[in-house]
């Protein structure tokens, strides 16, 4: 008894500041959820009920920064792959493999803000790298086509609509959430995914490999039938955490690259909260749409659990 | 092990104890500390070592990295926000009003014998008054004129016409300005300006955002697009202004005043719009020859006007210093340091005006405030409608101004979709606001 009431104190610093820095906001923002809560006080603050979450349904806003969160997600597996893709090649036996590993790595240590500014940079159409080897590209191949606008265009390869939820032609090309997506996916692949995987590949029965090896297995089966499986915990790790990151993702790059345009085309949900929150002041809405994300982390992560980590196995 | 994590524990809670009773008072020396929230001006520096030399008993701290609305709000309605802090245009007092941060300093401001509605330029009333009541002194007013590089004009021959012209005076001399090297890269624009003060170029066309009872938005009318057709039509049809990605090049190296400023500074740009606080910056520049006209506008003389003001909080701990502060913009002493600085022109008329104003012996080459005057002159309010907050009129401006610039949408396409949100989002707010919308039917009483 004495020493639980040792590791009480012990604990109790770290207990508060988690009690009332993180679990009463939340419980909190629930409340404010279900009210018409506005920093601008136009009006009284009521109790709405589930009003919010009804606005919500028929607020095109809303949905077009959904698709637009769930757009930029479109990364993801590319991002996955290309983390295994570069742990395997890391976890080769060859000289200087120690430095490799430190090089493929920095960008991690690297701010993020400081990265995204440098991906403005990089996309600049008139002057940016990016669309002058293009445009060196391109004539070398004499084809007659304009760079992309990366940044500047609204468009994007599915052709998803500015204003309304839907396809139009006019909108296809490569646009902003795009660039966003290319950016995603250089950030992720040399990042904690990448360790995650190498550390999995440590791991890996030398023996199996050796016996399906004398066996006469080719190289594409070792990978199919021994490290695949042996990865599938870690595979099932980051593809739930990577899916909670992608719902929750956007605020930094719209703050520091696009502001959430061109028109609205990088606003995720993410942002939509805080600008509705901080912009907008309409906290009660805001807070609701928190919850709805939440909802979302929470019937993706489950769904995971349901089913991703036997199809993991499986496969 | 027990015994070092509980001596641990204890110099902590001891270390904690020590740093509370031992952090600094507040009035340091005396001295009653303000903190004042504006831009990251360094002209700001001065203006406070004024104020301090005058007010010896008051300590102002700048905090700049404090100035964005949502965070003076979110900081005030905590009770640790800025003591004073500055609008900078009819939205944000709005919206500082509202949130029941700002102080209601009408009747202060009148035993002061202060009367803003008589001493300042017309165009400012929106950064000072919210429903008949005042809460901002203004510190400056800003309306833009057209820049040009003295040299460049003269080595092509060209002279502006001084006073009220027309963009389609100004076009052919802005074609004529803007150089390419042989592969058609632009070297120099005949014209730079900012997409996002299209407003600018309303007042211009005389558009009106909204009917004059601020019920209905009336983006979609003739003189609106028209506006924003310019706009284009300088980028696109005429090719004299940056387009998007060229625009996205003069923004990149952040800080205050950065972006068109730096650009035309570098002379890339033979014309720009902009106000007189770009000499802010300007000066900074060696070797350049630069005078100012009035911009040509569509169809009548009138310019857009904006500025700051200094608003109190009305919680600050520190009232009495604080209204102090804020009575000091008003000051002759700060007027004319606000025109020496070039921070922008004084906000009051009447020290526009004299030897002093028109002469800057610091700055004998600046031979053009008088035309500054002028132009404030002409300068008309923004346009705030009490049915819809600005903030949210200017995002749904953003959104289609974001689509006319990157020449997906025609003026006409942009602003009748504008209109026909606007008018949306105003009758969403009447349906959930039964007071506004009783409001808004009173306006049919007659």
């Amino acid at each position: 008894m004495k020493k639980r009431t040792i590791a009480f104190w012990f604990l109790l610093p770290n207990l508060a500041g988690f009690l009332i820095f993180t679990a009463w906001p939340v419980i909190f923002s629930l409340g404010v959820s279900f009210t018409n809560w506005n920093l601008q006080q136009t009006r009284p603050t009521q109790f709405l009920g589930l009003a919010n979450f009804g606005e919500l349904l028929h607020d095109q806003a809303f949905w077009l920064y959904l698709l637009n969160t769930l757009y930029l997600m479109l990364g993801m597996p590319f991002a996955i792959f290309g983390a295994l893709w570069l742990a395997i090649l890391l976890n080769r036996k060859v000289r200087w493999i120690g430095a490799y590993r430190t090089i493929l790595y920095l960008p991690s240590f690297a701010s993020g803000v400081a990265l995204m500014i440098l991906w403005k940079a990089l996309y600049n159409p008139d002057f940016g790298p990016i669309n002058d080897t293009l445009r060196h590209v391109f004539a070398a191949l004499n084809i007659k086509a304009d760079t992309p606008q990366w940044l500047l265009s609204t468009k994007n390869v599915v052709g998803l609509d500015v204003e309304k939820v839907g396809l139009t032609s006019t909108q296809f090309g490569i646009g902003a959430r795009d660039a966003l997506i290319y950016m995603g996916i250089w950030m992720a692949i040399g990042g904690n995914n990448m360790l995650l995987y190498l550390a999995a590949l440590t791991n890996v029965p030398e023996e199996l490999i050796e016996a399906a090896g004398l066996d006469g297995a080719s190289n594409w089966n070792l990978f199919r039938h021994i490290t695949w499986p042996q990865l599938a915990p870690t595979t099932f790790f980051i593809f739930v955490m990577s899916i909670i990151g992608g719902l929750q993702a956007g605020f930094e790059t719209a703050r520091v690259m696009t502001t959430g345009g061109p028109a609205n085309t990088t606003t995720t949900l993410a942002y939509h909260i805080y600008s509705l929150a901080f912009e907008q002041f309409r906290i009660g809405y805001a807070s609701a749409v928190a919850w709805v994300l939440f909802a979302f982390v929470l019937g993706a992560t489950m769904l995971n659990w349901r089913f991703g980590n036997r199809a993991a196995t499986d496969f | 092990m027990r015994l070092l994590l509980t001596l641990i524990l204890g110099a902590l809670i001891g270390a904690s104890v020590l740093v509370w009773m031992t952090q600094p008072s507040p009035s340091t020396g005396g001295r009653v500390p303000l903190t004042w929230v504006s831009d990251e001006n360094p002209l700001r520096k001065e203006q406070t070592a004024l104020f301090q030399r005058n007010n010896p008993g008051i300590t102002v701290n700048l905090d700049p990295g404090s100035s964005a609305l949502e965070k003076i709000i979110v900081q005030s309605l905590a009770g640790v926000g800025p003591d004073v802090f500055d609008a900078f245009d009819g939205f944000q007092l709005a919206a500082y009003v509202k949130s029941g941060v700002a102080m209601d300093v009408t009747d202060e401001l009148k035993s002061h014998g202060l009367d803003l509605k008589r001493d300042v330029f017309p165009g400012l009333s929106v950064n000072c008054f919210f429903e008949g009541r005042t809460y901002g002194v203004p510190t400056n007013i800003a309306a833009d004129g057209t820049w040009y590089h003295a040299e460049i004009l003269r080595k092509e021959g060209i002279q502006l016409p001084q006073g009220e012209w027309r963009w389609s005076e100004m076009i052919p001399i802005a074609e004529k300005l803007t150089k390419r090297d042989p592969t058609g890269k632009v070297l120099q624009y005949g014209l730079l300006f900012d997409w996002w003060n299209w407003m600018d170029f309303f007042a211009g066309y005389n558009a009106r955002l909204f009917t004059p009872d601020g019920r209905t938005c009336i983006v979609n009318q003739p003189e609106a697009v028209a506006a924003v057709q310019m706009m284009r039509d300088l980028v696109y049809k005429y090719k004299v202004a940056p387009t998007p990605g060229e625009e996205s090049s003069m923004s990149t190296a952040g800080g205050f005043g950065s972006g068109t400023i730096t650009f035309f500074g570098a002379r890339r740009g033979a014309m720009a719009i902009g106000g007189r606080w770009w000499l802010s910056q300007l000066r900074s520049y060696k070797g350049l020859d630069l005078g100012v006209t009035e911009s040509p506008t569509g169809t009548i003389r009138q310019y857009r006007a904006y500025g700051r003001a200094t608003l109190v909080n009305k919680n600050s701990p520190h009232l009495k210093e604080a209204l102090e502060f804020q009575r000091f913009m008003a000051s002759l002493d700060y007027l004319k340091l606000v025109n020496n600085q070039a921070d922008g022109i004084a906000a009051f008329p009447a020290a526009d005006q004299g030897d002093a104003f028109l002469h800057n012996p610091k700055h004998p080459e600046e031979t053009f405030n008088a035309v500054w005057k002028k132009i404030a002159d002409h300068s008309a309010p923004d346009e705030v409608s009490p049915f819809i907050d600005a903030g949210s009129v200017a995002r749904e401006m953003k959104v289609q101004m974001d689509l006319v610039q990157a020449g997906q949408k025609s003026a006409q396409e942009a602003m009748a979709a504008a209109a026909r949100n606007i008018n949306a989002a105003i009758a969403k707010g009447l349906k959930e606001d039964p007071a506004l919308a009783k409001r808004f039917r009173d306006l049919d009483k007659p």
